[in-house]
């Protein structure tokens, strides 16, 4: 990607959020001076109002969204333009600190992608790629996996939706949009992170420190997002970051305002259209606050707003068509094999010395008798590590005892509850700054810190630099983009397969909230001989292709190599055409 | 409510937490033969 790519691409997300961030910007008090915060929170809102207003009329046509947005947004501009220079002037506090933090977080994440020409993305951008790609080709939110597989769309699609729109208006490809945005997200998080510990702590230092822990030394739900690809997690943990800030500030209002009092539950539907899981961190946040904080009005103003939000989520999904997961029983959402994560790993994979200066954070909390603001804090972190335990062990070894030995899943993807816990462990850190015995020694504090977020970059800097893909993939995937027909079936895997040739394959990348243990995708990945797929092909008159990773002389009885380089072949069932 | 139980409360699940994730922990070490061809898929 170039600079002028670069460019064209922030010029069109601004585009996307500009009239609901002028929104924002009105809806706020006029004699207040304009602070980073506020331009900040207006970007943030930007992609909430967004996705609020884009998606029921994307299920309709993205065009359509297209027209109407040019329609409202040009007019806005003109007329807000000289309103904005009237009545807003720049606060002389501005928080540079934030904005630095923020700018640096972005182009820490960016810089692993800039050595690569063509980067498609960490582990789970093979189906989010795909999803973006489908509204595009599509011009409307997919209802169904086709051409991948016949099953409904389950996964909110709210970050896709803002990817696709900038990547038709940037003329640049969704998969280098998402990636974009996934960086955008480390630094709005990092600079959020910056004021909502402002605002826990009252202290500057304390600030500085969460967001610097968050933004530099944080692995899993932070740095390590580039790495799986965790975009609707990151998006929305963004907005949850700005749902507790605005439930927060609901709460300091000095006058009945009914508006700005359910202003959060805007906030919370655009979670539950971006990102199914974090909608149930946010109820698990609302369920930690009520039970062990005394904050009664933080709990009373979470748990209305959380509700008034589910509740106009599910209006806007009702409106584009059936409410999705009625076929929650064939998705891996309660039956999920994941790998099981011992204490050590947690500890690993948040990033050791994270790891350690969060926990000290959570403890100098605790040593203090968690004052009253900061029972928000201890209440976030153990209602998310206490889920993390009942999923992970609880639930896990229960399954392994009732079935015998013979299972061993969990439910609800415990990992994602470790990478959601970075956010309240981050601003835990903050503490580590205004108690004894670290606050007396902040200069060697923030030395340290700014050392380990350097180390930590680097080393994350490092772990993305492979050999760049499997040798002979890309040949192969334009090869098979070139040649093969559109309704064939490829069997086998390449990275970014199915996004790269629009092909089906014979294990598409569909995430657990998908019914991916529908009988037809249960057969194909029961079938592993060329006769078994070769019957398959035949029955349903499809032409059927393998990918191998095989020299052309190699390949097995009853295929025929048609392509081959790098040691990847692909070869068609039967004799050659 | 006083708001020291809400401190000792937050003490407690945490404790009792980590203890399980200890114990857990330990048991996924103990069980690792038995686990060892079981399928996990990464996403």
């Amino acid at each position: 990607m170039s600079f002028v790519d670069g460019i064209r691409m922030a010029a069109c997300f601004l585009y996307a959020l500009t009239p609901y961030s002028a929104l924002y910007l009105f809806s706020r008090r006029k004699e207040k001076a304009l602070d980073f915060e506020d331009i900040l929170l207006a970007c943030i809102w930007g992609i909430a109002g967004f996705i609020l207003v884009a998606l029921p009329i994307v299920s309709v046509s993205l065009n359509l969204y297209s027209i109407v947005h040019a329609a409202v947004c040009v007019p806005a501009l003109v007329w807000l333009t000289p309103a904005l220079r009237r009545h807003f002037c720049i606060a002389s506090r501005f928080h540079w600190a934030a904005a630095a933090i923020l700018l640096l977080a972005f182009l820490v994440r960016l810089a692993p992608f800039l050595p690569h020409d063509n980067w498609f993305g960490g582990g789970d951008m093979r189906f989010h790629n795909i999803l973006a790609e489908s509204i595009i080709v599509g011009d409307a939110l997919p209802r169904t996996w086709e051409p991948f597989a016949e099953i409904a769309v389950n996964y909110p699609l709210g970050g896709h939706l803002l990817a696709a729109f900038v990547s038709v208006h940037s003329l640049l490809p969704v998969h280098t949009v998402l990636n974009a945005l996934l960086c955008l997200c480390g630094g709005l998080s990092s600079a959020l992170i910056y004021f909502l510990a402002l605002r826990l702590f009252e202290n500057k230092s304390a600030a500085t420190a969460s967001a610097l822990s968050y933004g530099f030394i944080a692995l899993v739900g932070s740095l390590d997002y580039i790495r799986w690809g965790g975009l609707p997690n990151a998006l929305a943990m963004l907005l949850l970051l700005l749902f507790v800030t605005e439930v927060l500030k609901a709460c300091e209002l000095e006058e009945a305002d009914v508006l700005r009092s359910m202003a959060p539950a805007l906030v919370a539907a655009a979670i539950v259209l971006t990102h199914h899981y974090s909608a149930l961190a946010m109820f698990l946040l609302v369920g930690s606050i009520i039970i062990l904080t005394p904050l009664r009005a933080v709990a009373k103003s979470g748990l209305m707003n959380s509700l008034a939000g589910l509740l106009l989520a599910l209006l806007i999904l009702r409106s584009g068509g059936p409410l999705p997961g009625s076929d929650v029983g064939k998705t891996s959402v309660f039956m999920f094999y994941e790998h099981p994560i011992t204490l050590r790993e947690v500890l690993v994979s948040m990033n050791l010395p994270f790891a350690v200066v969060s926990i000290a954070g959570v403890c100098a909390i605790l040593r203090n008798g968690i004052p009253r603001k900061l029972s928000l804090l201890t209440a976030w972190t153990t209602g998310y590590f206490a889920a993390f335990v009942f999923l992970e062990y609880i639930y896990r070894l229960a399954v392994f005892i009732i079935s015998d030995g013979q299972h061993f899943f969990t439910a609800l993807t415990p990992s994602r509850l470790i990478a959601d816990l970075a956010y309240p462990l981050s601003l835990s850190v903050g503490a580590l700054t205004v108690y004894n015995p670290v606050a007396r020694y902040r200069t060697y504090f923030a030395a340290v810190l700014c050392s380990l977020g350097l180390t930590s970059c680097l080393l994350f800097f490092l772990s993305l630099q492979g050999p760049g893909g499997i040798p002979g993939s890309s040949a192969a995937i334009e090869w098979i983009s070139a040649n093969v027909p559109e309704d064939a079936i490829v069997v086998g895997s390449l990275p970014h397969l199915e996004y790269r040739s629009w092909r089906r394959t014979s294990s598409p990348p569909i995430p657990a909230s998908e019914a991916r243990n529908h009988p037809e995708l249960l057969r194909q990945r029961s079938m592993t001989s060329v006769a078994q797929w070769h019957a398959y092909a035949e029955s349903r008159g499809l032409e059927c292709y393998y990918v191998l990773s095989a020299d052309a002389h190699s390949v097995p009885p009853g295929l025929t190599a048609l392509h081959s380089s790098g040691g990847i072949s692909v070869c068609i069932v039967g004799a050659a055409p | 409510m006083n708001e020291k139980v809400y401190t000792s409360l937050t003490r407690i699940v945490l404790a009792v937490a980590l203890a399980i994730a200890v114990a857990g922990s330990l048991a996924f070490v103990l069980l690792e033969k038995a686990i060892q061809n079981m399928p996990f898929s990464d996403f």
